[in-house]
């Protein structure tokens, strides 16, 4: 199996998820807070891929779909997106600086809904040459 | 959580606080089903270019 298929999401279960929304919603003096209809969802999304084998793409779209969830009220985008951006920095010694830096902000911008087909052939040439 | 899992919520914490302001704070992607993100702009990539230029790797 490629190292590209992996229990991504292991690291960071849904403990170290919240943690991640309170410590943003701490340095703005946000309210740290469940909604009521996206947090159950989103925390189950979560779990039943946590510890599964996942193709990158697909651990990336777990946590945009979890954003888009809003399982918190405020700062959701840069919790998934910064879990993203740090699982996707595993590569980094695969990858030259500047590739790294494509993927990582690729990674985000798919985790926030705002990638262009464009970027998204950018991951896709980037996994293509770290499957050969 | 283990001391693993601190320091690795240390680093996520400091990237997610740096891009912070580049997110709207509200859930706009489930109000509206489109993303927000404000552009980060052309710096970071030339700092890694010139980086890279200096070391003799470009």
């Amino acid at each position: 199996m490629s190292e590209l298929t992996k229990a991504w999401l292991l690291p960071f279960d849904w403990e170290f998820v919240t943690e991640v929304n309170r410590g943003l919603c701490k340095q703005k003096n946000a309210l740290h807070k469940p909604t009521s209809d996206g947090h159950s969802p989103a925390r189950q999304l979560w779990e039943e891929n946590q510890t599964k084998k996942l193709k990158l793409a697909e651990a990336l779209q777990i946590c945009q779909r979890c954003h888009r969830l809003a399982p918190f009220c405020f700062y959701n985008g840069n919790t998934f997106a910064g879990i993203a951006r740090d699982f996707v920095a595993e590569l980094n010694s695969l990858l030259t600086p500047q590739k790294a830096y494509v993927l990582r902000s690729v990674a985000g911008h798919i985790v926030a809904g705002t990638a262009t087909d464009i970027e998204t052939e950018q991951l896709d040439r980037i996994l293509e040459e770290l499957e050969k | 959580m283990t001391e693993e899992q601190q320091k690795r919520l240390k680093r996520v914490m400091k990237d997610a606080l740096r891009i912070q302001d580049r997110f709207a704070a509200e859930p706009v992607l489930a109000r509206t089903g489109k993303g927000y993100l404000k552009s980060e702009g052309v710096g970071t990539l030339q700092r890694i270019k010139a980086n890279m230029k200096k070391s003799g790797r470009l």
